[in-house]
């Protein structure tokens, strides 16, 4: 307990050298998860749009592409 | 070269195949950065245990520098040979740009609030970092202001390209003018002034930091460019459906 | 022939593009050095002891000092509070004083930035001092060994009490 407590205190510097840590952490971190929420919300647009397209090329089929985007629950 | 990798697709690919590795060598370089830097690199002889904000520190503003530069590179190849893969490159590595920056800045705070004494003061050094970011945010800022993409993607390459006079003197303000950061310890004439064991943390954590940012930058170039295909698809339907080709426009 | 060949006028558009941005970056890089030039001044963060005298510095303006704490000048009173010491640059001194709680690292020999004002009487009255230290990093161990074997350059190039390059272990 008192060897983890003299490793976090880092001889008095720990309340510089931690948060420093932390917030390289987060950063990255949060260059991942808005890296990856942006990819799947663009692949979700772009599918979504692909299938309705495809749908009105189909016979009877005649559905904007356009709506596609705003009318998330509607699809199937 | 540039020319052949200047094709979305061919880019893609290659780097769909480079992206585990740059996933490995991410993962590789920060654990055993990290450990180096918090368990088995020694204390500095001035700065004892504080000295171990410079591996992320240094690393982060590295990466600042170097993203920069990157940007500025794509956005000229773009506007002079209309590669819309540099637009695209430079959009995607702007915010990872911004990330290392801030991390640059606060891990410099508190590392100068230790040693110096200081949190921030206005020297040479600080402030043209502190300019980087805010060329950082303006970059994004253009990007995204206008209705036409194309418009805004010319607008923020030329905001980059000119940003890039802030580079060199963000590197060499520590030897122009006298600054209270000190001179640089890696990257200078006559070698490194940093032992050993404490470079190896430095250079593990710059390496990790590289190929976190290239894995990133493939996603993001990835989602790019399926973000060009849903505007050109809204583009074709809203231009009046059935007549025209979607599939055409989807291509870049 | 004519068919492998890009054509020549999309050939001589992206040549001038090129070259009106080569031109550009010149000129902005030109411009940009005149600019950073004339405002060398201000981009200074501090002075040196020498600047101090040399320059016409108005009398009870606020300034930064730089350089070395001479070694063996720093004198101490009023429960370590009232400081006493002496910047230099190697070539001219100027005597300090602060009232205050000094950084970790204000050392001898180290590095050192005073924000103050000068006394008519010639001593630097600070109210800020901020520890500046140099480039060199190193175990303890090793810093010890270099002292003992007589290679330690001390104040050789920058300010502080840095050692030859290229410490070894």
């Amino acid at each position: 307990m008192d060897t983890i407590g003299n490793a976090l205190y880092l001889g008095g510097y720990g309340i510089y050298v931690w948060p420093a840590f932390a917030t390289a952490a987060a950063v990255l971190c949060w260059m991942a998860v808005s890296t990856v929420a942006r990819l799947r919300g663009a692949e979700r647009s772009l599918d979504r749009l692909r299938r309705a397209r495809a749908k009105a090329a189909a016979p009877g089929g005649e559905a904007a592409p356009a709506e596609a985007l705003n009318g998330q629950g509607t699809d199937p | 070269m540039i020319h052949f990798l200047a094709n979305p697709a061919r880019f893609m690919r290659i780097g769909a195949r480079v992206l585990p590795w740059c996933w490995a060598v991410a993962a590789l370089g920060m654990g055993a950065g990290l450990w180096f830097a918090l368990v088995s690199s020694p204390a500095d002889y001035q700065q004892g245990d504080s000295v171990r904000i410079m591996y992320i520190h240094v690393p982060s503003a590295w990466m600042a520098l170097a993203v920069y530069s990157l940007i500025a590179l794509v956005s000229a190849m773009a506007l002079v040979w209309k590669h819309p893969l540099g637009y695209l490159i430079g959009r995607a590595a702007a915010p990872l740009g911004t990330g290392f920056t801030v991390i640059c800045l606060v891990t410099g705070a508190l590392w100068g609030q230790t040693s110096w004494g200081t949190w921030w003061v206005w020297d040479a050094r600080l402030t043209s970092v502190l300019i980087l970011f805010f060329l950082y945010l303006g970059y994004m800022a253009l990007a995204s202001a206008f209705d036409d993409p194309d418009r805004g993607n010319r607008a923020a390459a030329l905001l980059a390209i000119v940003g890039f006079v802030n580079i060199p003197i963000i590197k060499f303000s520590v030897d122009w003018w006298s600054t209270l950061h000190q001179p640089a310890s890696v990257l200078r004439s006559g070698g490194p002034a940093i032992h050993p064991s404490m470079l190896t943390p430095l250079v593990l954590m710059a390496v990790g930091f590289a190929a976190y940012f290239l894995a990133l930058l493939v996603l993001r170039v990835r989602a790019e460019i399926a973000g060009r295909k849903v505007a050109a698809l809204m583009m074709a339907s809203a231009m009046g459906g059935a007549g025209s080709n979607p599939a055409r426009r989807e291509r870049i | 022939m004519t068919m492998a060949r890009p054509p020549r006028r999309a050939l001589t558009a992206k040549r001038r593009r090129l070259y009106v941005l080569v031109a550009a970056a010149i000129t902005l890089g030109g411009a940009a050095a005149l600019v950073l030039n004339a405002f060398e001044d201000a981009l200074v963060f501090f002075l040196t002891p020498t600047d101090l005298k040399t320059r016409a510095v108005p009398d009870n303006s606020m300034v930064r000092v730089g350089g070395l704490v001479e070694e063996g000048s720093l004198r101490k009173s009023g429960g370590g509070i009232e400081v006493r010491f002496a910047i230099t640059d190697l070539t001219n001194r100027v005597e300090v004083r602060y009232r205050g709680i000094l950084p970790d690292l204000f050392r001898e020999g180290q590095g050192v930035v005073a924000q103050g004002r000068l006394g008519a009487d010639g001593v630097f009255r600070a109210s800020e001092i901020l520890a500046k230290h140099d480039e060199t990093y190193m175990p303890k161990e090793v810093a010890d060994a270099l002292r003992k074997s007589g290679r330690w350059k001390p104040g050789a190039k920058n300010q502080g009490a840095a050692p030859a390059t290229g410490a070894s272990p």
